[in-house]
């Protein structure tokens, strides 16, 4: 018995069982349509199933697989990166979005980086806690700066501008702009001297994507993120 | 002329300069950032542009369309994740130059090339606006149908060295289309109807999920090597050259002038859109680089000309989408059909009474467009020498930024439904792993996201044309433009296989 | 150093901590002004319903000063997608659906559950539509048009926006009466129907006034499909259904539209939409935008627009079940 390759041979697989699907499933076409000869929604799917069937056996049939190398930490690195990307999709609406990409990015960022180390798992859990916690004061922080404006802005005891979406977006970048610069030149450059380079690095980067990105989303474009557990 | 100074005399205001400026800006970050789009930028503008004078108002509109369209580019030629669909036939070319260290260059000649089709779009819409949009009502069901026909194989014969591979992944993302609701009767199509009918699924893949996640998501599973073995593919510390020289753009003249027309005619035909437009031109600067005696180099080598034929089209398209949305009041786009939404709530009905009632206005529109053109390429190429700085951060800390970048991306699109938002991010994780598997084992991507805008448009269509024809195929035959489109698709397969098969034995 | 760490960390929470307890508490009245009020368009960006959305959410802005009202367009499923999506939200008055007939038709087609889950704010308008050739066509008059048809059933095509969009019932429903002797054709929307048209493509269309008004020189009406005729001046002249000799036909003549949220949304909040609406409604610039279009003020409130729209399900159900697009309770 021959070889044969993997992904040619599922492709083949999966459009007979399109075939299938799409052969025994209901017609859909109007009963109002019978007059003029509606094609119906099979026809075209049928053609695709068919020439996808014919193509990827074409293919499993001539081809032969070459031989695959793949070391270990690749291995590990993606099925690390599949997972949180998983528990991403299917924790958003739960967590939110503040917190779990939180998570995640620094999780992403601290093993990346520390890739070619013996990594020390206890700190980077230190790290990626503190991560969470200072992102989310200073998020309650920005949040609670945004209702003040606006109310007051309503009110009318702050000029018109200031109780516009956008005004408030562009202070909001600004506060993030100088409490990233503040943290980096203080807590990061310390830890950075106690030798905890890669955990620090992990945390300000996290700290200024996330909180960038939700101003730039929320804040301006008005996009409904995901508020999960920081639903205030 | 009276007219025209009367609509110079409408924008002659430094707002307006302004608020084109802004838009500009907003509309080139919009591009760049996957996820957000033109037809948001623009619907986000829309209050604004409510406040201000029309002329004004309609010049914001118009220079955040713009931006938006050669704004996308950026992402492509960086990092290879375009910004939007538009931007898909520069990535090829946009990522081999960087590889090269030519990031720079490439950059500059996408915006130089953006502008160039804005502006010779803008002389198409001005001069012969009527005349296109009668071209444009030749093309029925039967004749779009065609037409995506000739886009799907044209994409199958530039991406990839086997045509049979890069024809079945168009195929693959026609089924991708056909998951969703049936064309003409609405009817739910997708497998396990009873769970999922009522769920976003139902109206199938959403298309920028599944380009995120074709082109960003699998993109940080294959850099996932690279991060292991601490290679870095592309180091390009040194930006170099941003204008590419002179002389080579005059002696690509022809490759933009066939661009030019591609994309202002297809940009112009409601329903197609810019993503068959630069695969068009990008095919037609192939065969006029084949026949140039080696004078200009092959698109897919990693060169401007496969940089230049793309983005002259999809800012063609730009001026192209505006012609029947002037002269017939119906969108070629779907940022267009916005800003026809816009003018509307403006005052300004647009149909073929807005040139005869009103011309200055329609000249201010002419010239606010012009400005928003000027201003997208000045803005753009004022950050060229900014942009490649991203190239220099180690993979290791951008991977994981471009992963939340995606998958943010993918969500934000959904809008006000949450549920949909995560269905989103499950199709890009998803179309990321497939991807990701797709491209290691060699089957090109880009055909999955064009199957996946033309299957629905070539099954719809040709449904359409085959019932106007009374159940038959009549209208298919009957009609100069289809045949000539048929004729074109067997012929780009069979030179294409016969070009293969020569290279191999060479 | 570790102290000094420990310390602000500590420090950050208790803040963090204090602030979210007093974020939570105080409870703003309706609407926060932090959050935003998002009009769904169940239909694409550009056609009638999609500007009167936008047209609407202006004015909204304009009479209650409240800046965060966006509309979006989430289409799909024959507009099930979208109203979907204002069903499943959260009911605090914050996601509101551009509802109109085309969401009766996505209900009784089995595409969502439609008008059975929403809560009624305010019935707007009726959009009446034209029956129109291309300016050249051989048909001059609805009866040159019905008599051709008769001799040669399914050979005149009848063009309409889309199976399930209120013009492709209305064809659906002209056909039914006049014993199928159109070949009906479902376009993608207006922007592909006008060029088929215009084209020579398809024989005769279903427009809605202002798109045949933006076309005039190419497009030329043969009947309104109103009982009375269009305020339109452009459209005063041309024949009902019953001045173009055919009174027995009985069709929807447009499309009604209307603003709904999700079921269960507070009293206040509803209160305060539906006279926030009622005030937009009746500014000059959102009347004078009506009139343009040639469409009609069918205002009605919360309950009373609960009962209007029963009726009008009422009257649709026939309708639907001829054509065969009914599913489920509603196909028997």
């Amino acid at each position: 018995m021959k070889k044969i390759k993997l992904l040619p041979a599922i492709m083949t697989i999966l459009s007979v069982l399109y075939l299938i699907y799409v052969i025994s499933s209901e017609s859909t076409t109007l009963v109002a349509d019978t007059v003029g000869g509606d094609p119906g929604g099979k026809v075209i799917p049928i053609m695709i199933a068919l020439f996808l069937v014919l193509g990827f056996l074409f293919i499993t049939l001539k081809e032969r697989p070459e031989e695959s190398k793949r070391n270990n930490g690749t291995a590990f690195l993606f099925v690390t990166t599949l997972i949180l990307a998983l528990l991403y999709v299917l924790l958003t609406k739960s967590v939110g979005f503040i917190i779990l990409t939180t998570i995640v990015l620094y999780s992403l960022e601290y093993i990346y980086t520390t890739i070619d180390e013996i990594r020390r798992p206890v700190s980077g859990i230190i790290g990626g806690t503190a991560t969470v916690i200072s992102i989310t004061a200073f998020y309650t922080l920005m949040r609670l700066i945004t209702k003040i404006m606006l109310r007051m802005g309503k009110k009318g005891a702050l000029p018109a501008i200031f109780g516009k979406n956008s005004t408030i977006a562009v202070i909001c970048l600004l506060y993030i702009f100088v409490i990233v610069t503040i943290l980096e030149l203080t807590v990061v450059q310390t830890l950075k001297k106690r030798g905890l380079e890669k955990e620090a690095n992990a945390g300000i980067i996290t700290f200024a994507v996330v909180l960038f990105l939700y101003v730039v989303f929320k804040q301006l474009f008005l996009v409904g993120l995901a508020p999960g557990l920081l639903n205030y | 002329m009276s007219d025209f100074l009367t609509g110079l005399s409408l924008v002659a205001h430094i707002s307006t300069i302004l608020w084109c400026a802004f838009g500009s800006i907003l509309g080139i970050v919009l591009g760049a950032l996957p996820g957000l789009t033109a037809t948001m930028g623009i619907a986000l503008v829309i209050p604004i542009s409510y406040q201000l004078d029309t002329a004004t108002g309609i010049g914001l509109l118009l220079s955040v369309y713009c931006g938006a369209v050669c704004g996308a580019s950026i992402p492509a030629i960086l990092l290879g994740i375009p910004g939007n669909p538009n931007a898909i036939a520069t990535v090829d070319d946009g990522q081999k130059m960087t590889k090269k260290g030519l990031a720079g260059q490439a950059l500059g000649s996408a915006v130089i090339a953006s502008t160039i089709g804005g502006l010779g779009s803008e002389i198409f819409l001005i001069f012969f606006s009527p005349l296109i949009a009668q071209m444009t009502l030749a093309f029925g069901p039967a004749e779009k149908c065609t037409l995506s026909l000739v886009g799907i194989v044209i994409i199958a014969a530039v991406s990839g060295k086997d045509i049979l591979k890069g024809l079945l992944m168009g195929a693959v993302g026609f089924v991708f289309a056909f998951l969703g609701p049936d064309p003409m009767s609405g009817a739910v199509r997708i497998p396990f109807a009873a769970l999922l009918r009522k769920t976003p699924l139902s109206n199938g893949l959403d298309l920028t999920s599944t380009l995120i996640g074709l082109y960003g998501v699998s993109q940080v599973f294959s850099e996932l090597e690279n991060i292991r073995n601490g290679q870095r593919g592309e180091i390009c510390t040194n930006i170099g050259k941003i204008f590419p020289p002179f002389r080579k753009i005059l002696s690509m003249w022809k490759i933009i002038l066939s661009s030019l027309g591609i994309g202002t005619l297809i940009g112009a035909i409601p329903g197609t859109g810019a993503s068959i437009a630069v695969f068009l031109s990008r095919n037609a600067a192939e065969t006029i680089c084949a026949n140039s005696n080696g004078k200009l180099e092959k698109p897919g080598t990693g060169c401007l000309e496969g940089v230049f034929a793309p983005e002259v089209a999809n800012n063609a398209c730009t001026g192209g989408a505006l012609i029947p949305a002037l002269s017939l009041g119906i969108p070629g786009d779907s940022a267009t059909a916005v800003l026809i939404g816009a003018l509307m709530i403006n005052g300004i009905t647009p149909g073929f009474a807005l040139f005869s009632q009103n011309m200055p206005l329609v000249y201010s529109i002419f010239i606010t467009l012009c400005i928003a053109n000027i201003f997208m390429g000045l803005f753009q190429l004022a950050g060229v020498r900014v942009y490649p700085q991203i190239l220099r951060i180690s993979q290791r800390i951008l991977m994981p930024i471009v992963l939340i970048l995606s998958f943010i991306g993918s969500y934000a699109i959904a809008g006000a439904s949450v549920s949909k938002g995560i269905f989103n991010l499950g199709t890009a994780l998803f179309m990321g792993l497939f991807g990701y598997y797709m491209k290691k084992n060699h089957y090109p991507i880009a055909p999955v996201v064009l199957g996946l805008i033309l299957g629905g448009m070539f099954e719809e269509q040709f449904r359409r044309a085959v019932k106007l024809g009374a159940g038959t195929l009549s209208r298919f035959y009957t009609s100069g433009i289809c045949l000539f489109f048929i004729l074109l698709a067997v012929a780009i397969i069979v030179s294409t296989t016969i070009r293969r098969r020569k290279e191999k034995n060479a | 150093m570790r102290k000094i760490i420990t310390c602000t960390l500590v420090a950050l929470i208790a803040i963090g901590m204090i602030f979210a307890q007093g974020l939570k508490e105080e409870k703003a009245s309706f609407p926060d002004p932090e959050k935003t009020i998002k009009i769904i368009c169940p239909q694409g960006a550009g056609g009638g319903t999609d500007t009167q959305t936008r047209q609407l959410a202006e004015a909204m802005k304009a009479v209650s000063g409240f800046d965060n009202i966006i509309v979006e367009n989430i289409t799909g499923g024959s507009t099930g997608i979208g109203t979907n999506a204002v069903i499943d939200a959260e009911a605090d008055g914050y996601t509101l659906l551009m509802y109109g007939t085309y969401v009766i038709c996505g209900t009784m087609t089995g595409n969502t559950d439609g008008f059975e889950k929403l809560d009624f704010i305010t019935g707007l308008d009726l959009e009446l539509f034209l029956i129109a050739v291309k300016s050249d066509s051989r048909f001059k008059s609805l009866d040159d048009v019905i008599k051709h048809a008769k001799k040669n059933p399914g050979k005149v095509t009848l063009g309409n926006a889309g199976a399930t969009a209120t013009t492709g019932v209305v064809a659906y429903g002209l056909n039914v009466a006049l014993d199928s002797i159109f070949n009906v054709v479902s376009f993608n929307g207006g922007k592909e129907l006008i060029p088929a048209v215009i084209g020579g493509h398809c024989d005769v269309g279903i427009f809605s006034q202002s798109e045949v008004k933006a076309n005039i020189d190419q497009l030329t009406p043969i009947a309104f499909l109103g009982d009375d005729h269009s305020i339109v001046p452009e459209f005063s002249n041309v024949p009902t259904l019953a001045e173009a000799g055919y009174p027995d036909l009985k069709v929807p003549g447009g499309c009604f539209r209307g603003i709904c949220t999700t079921q269960g949304t507070p009293k206040e909040a509803k209160a305060w939409l539906a006279d926030t609406i009622e005030k937009a409604f009746n500014t000059e610039s959102f009347q004078g935008w009506l009139r343009t279009n040639g469409l009609l003020s069918q205002f009605t409130k919360l309950d009373e627009f609960d009962k209007f729209n029963d009726d009008l399900v009422e009257t649709m159900k026939p309708i639907l079940k001829a054509t065969g697009l009914a599913k489920g309770k509603y196909a028997n």
